[in-house]
């Protein structure tokens, strides 16, 4: 899942960039509000943790811009105002949380955690395909009962898959999704992964769930059909 | 009494009472006098007839009137009663029933004298001693030396004090009931005119001091309180800007402190959530180090600044080398500079001595300086020039790569008003130097002008007079 950070104070956008990163997201960050624009408008992003006082750009107005085009990235506001007022203003303005500063980072996972699954259209922590697990709160894989042990991005690439089980997704949208612009990657990276991903979920003898759509992508789900 | 309605209610009473006493008094007086005068007059008028009509003859004194004339008796309450006597005491003439009156004090001849008497029987008379000398009959043949007498015509005043009983009386009826009609009327215009004081009482009361926008209505208001309610309104606009400044203030510490905090649990948090190498938490602990750091200077800007606010006055004013303060100040930020390989460009005359408050002035010097070095571009040029003349020294600092657009020059000193630009200039600002600056300005008396071109230079020129406040 990728993230990006808008935030102009650099001890706080390293902080959460690095801890939503070791959570294990792609996480880019941006100091500027014309920067950050620049990026969310790409519309790669599932979730935009935003700070409402921005240089350039203020926050209020670049999401104004995000709805106005239609990014369908959910936002988080993060302030430092926490008045009724700044609150109404910011959700009615089309942000989809908020959070006011000072924070626990804790909470800030959890709610960055319950915005990706509203983004992928299912509100429930738990994704079951046959007997595959996927604990989005935990992190947790399992399969037949038995917890199956995932490095990151072999995590963060189930879990795209899983966000929408039974639809296929291309590698250049798991590309996106699973690696930020600091990382360099390619579409073979991604077959790579997947690769390590099936050995580890059919090593106890289990079916094969990831399935190839050749020239297309690789989709979730107990039948290769679909 | 602090009750105006109290003052003026005893004013009304007392002044009531006193004027009717006074008009009583007067009038009872005034009566009294005219109708006394009226007796006296009466008196001696019948005092002289009498006198016309004695004539001395052969045979006696004889009256020029028959006894049967003067018929009031001493029984009658308003008789005017007559005595007469010879010089010698013998009774020429006395009204009926009189009782001989109290002897007479000598007079001279046609001498007059009015007394007020009090008669036998408890009675008071007003009476008139008179002693002339009787007419000789033309017809009396070798007459004697004309004989002295004496007269005493005396009329009792139980009339008159009837009289002036009634009036008294009258006076008091109409006095009572002129008073209540008055105190009536009075206390009605006074609760009339008062009236306002209690709404604007009731009105002032429902402001509330959470909300001041709200201002006392000046219509209907008398004229002698509209100066007061626009006073009043004066003083809630002033309160009420105060107050929104005060709010806006708080509001921006509570906001400006938050985001540092947030960044050092944050980092703190992050740091915690897993084991890491030394290398990794001496990374995190500096860059704690570095937001702790920025904090504290925000707290200690923030306390003199309120310290200036809450009224403090400068030090005493010392003759202080400007040249030495400012280069101590330079020094002070040199190493920034230099790590940020700006080139400095430093003029300072030498030994410019002005009298101020040196540590003041030096916290102006170093926030300026220090905004300098903070602003300028990557590889910039900061100016510092220090020139004096004979009404004091000029401070002139000059960065280049301004991002303050020229209309965004005034509000980058206010508190923390920061322009987008100095936004931008990241974690070692915190938008309150340069409002210090002018503070401490606005304090020692010091002219501040900026000045600024996006992409440019901005400079700021700071003149303190040689002596004082100017």
């Amino acid at each position: 899942m990728r993230i990006l950070v808008v935030e102009d104070f650099p001890p706080l956008l390293r902080s959460i960039t690095r801890g939503l990163r070791e959570a294990g997201y792609a996480v880019d960050g941006s100091a500027q509000g014309d920067e950050g624009l620049e990026h969310a408008e790409t519309g790669v992003y599932d979730v935009i943790v935003l700070d409402v006082m921005l240089p350039e750009l203020d926050g209020l107005s670049l999401l104004c811009r995000l709805r106005d085009q239609r990014v369908p990235s959910r936002v988080l506001l993060l302030t430092a105002k926490d008045s009724v007022e700044d609150r109404v203003t910011g959700l009615d303005l089309g942000a989809d949380d908020y959070l006011v500063k000072p924070f626990a980072f804790e909470e800030l996972l959890a709610r960055v955690r319950a915005l990706i699954r509203r983004r992928n259209d299912h509100g429930a922590p738990l994704v079951r395909v046959a007997d595959l697990e996927v604990d989005t709160v935990g992190r947790i894989v399992r399969r037949g009962g038995h917890a199956i042990d995932l490095t990151a991005r072999e995590y963060a690439i189930l879990e795209v898959l899983a966000a929408r089980p039974g639809r296929i997704v291309t590698r250049e949208e798991i590309g996106e999704r699973v690696y930020d612009l600091a990382s360099e990657h390619s579409s073979n990276v991604v077959d790579v992964y997947v690769g390590y991903l099936r050995r580890k979920l059919e090593h106890a003898g289990g079916s094969r769930l990831i399935h190839t759509k050749r020239g297309l992508g690789y989709h979730l789900s107990e039948e290769a059909g679909s | 009494m602090n009750s105006i309605r109290g003052r003026l209610r005893l004013g009304l009473v007392v002044g009531t009472v006193c004027s009717f006493l006074l008009v009583g008094f007067v009038t009872d007086q005034g009566v009294r006098r005219t109708l006394l005068d009226d007796l006296d007059q009466s008196l001696r008028d019948r005092g002289r007839f009498i006198a016309s009509t004695l004539e001395l003859t052969a045979d006696s004194l004889e009256l020029g009137f028959t006894e049967l004339a003067w018929r009031d008796s001493a029984a009658s309450a308003r008789a005017t009663l007559l005595e007469l006597w010879r010089e010698d005491g013998s009774e020429v003439f006395r009204s009926p029933g009189l009782a001989p009156g109290p002897p007479m004090s000598a007079l001279e001849p046609n001498e007059e004298r009015l007394a007020t008497e009090h008669a036998p029987g408890g009675r008071t008379v007003r009476a008139l001693h008179k002693r002339f000398i009787a007419r000789i009959d033309p017809e009396y043949e070798n007459p004697p030396t004309a004989p002295h007498v004496d007269l005493r015509l005396s009329q009792d005043l139980g009339h008159i004090e009837g009289l002036l009983l009634r009036l008294r009386f009258l006076l008091f009826l109409v006095g009572i009931a002129g008073a209540l009609a008055l105190l009536a009327v009075l206390s009605w215009v006074m609760r009339r005119s008062l009236a306002p004081l209690d709404q604007l009482a009731r009105e002032i009361d429902t402001i509330d001091p959470e909300d001041l926008s709200r201002r006392v209505s000046r219509s209907g208001v008398p004229s002698e309180l509209d100066p007061m309610v626009q006073h009043l309104n004066a003083l809630l606009e002033r309160l009420q800007a105060a107050l929104e400044r005060e709010r806006t203030f708080s509001a921006d510490i509570a906001h400006e402190l938050r985001t540092p905090i947030a960044g050092l649990r944050s980092a703190l948090e992050v740091e915690l959530s897993q084991p890491r190498d030394p290398e990794q938490y001496r990374e995190a602990l500096t860059e704690c180090l570095a937001i702790c750091v920025r904090m504290q200077a925000m707290v200690q800007t923030l306390l003199q600044l309120a310290r200036l606010d809450a009224g403090q006055k400068p030090g005493a004013l010392l003759a202080s080398d400007l040249t030495e303060l400012t280069r101590h100040q330079l020094n002070a930020h040199r190493p920034r500079a230099e790590a940020r390989q700006l080139r400095l460009s430093v003029s300072l005359g030498e030994g410019i001595v002005v009298s101020t408050d040196p540590n003041l002035l030096s916290t102006a010097l170093g926030n300026l300086i220090d905004n300098a070095v903070s602003h300028t571009d990557d590889g910039g040029r900061v100016c510092i020039d220090l020139s004096s003349d004979p009404k004091g020294a000029t401070l002139r600092i000059a960065n280049t790569g301004s991002r303050v657009p020229s209309d965004q020059v005034g509000a980058l000193f206010e508190r923390f008003a920061r322009g987008d630009a100095a936004r931008a200039a990241g974690e070692s600002h915190h938008g309150l130097g340069l409002a210090l600056v002018k503070r401490v300005a606005d304090v020692l008396g010091l002219r501040l002008e900026a000045t600024a071109e996006r992409g440019g230079e901005f400079r700021v020129v700071l003149h303190i007079p040689r002596s004082g406040e100017s």
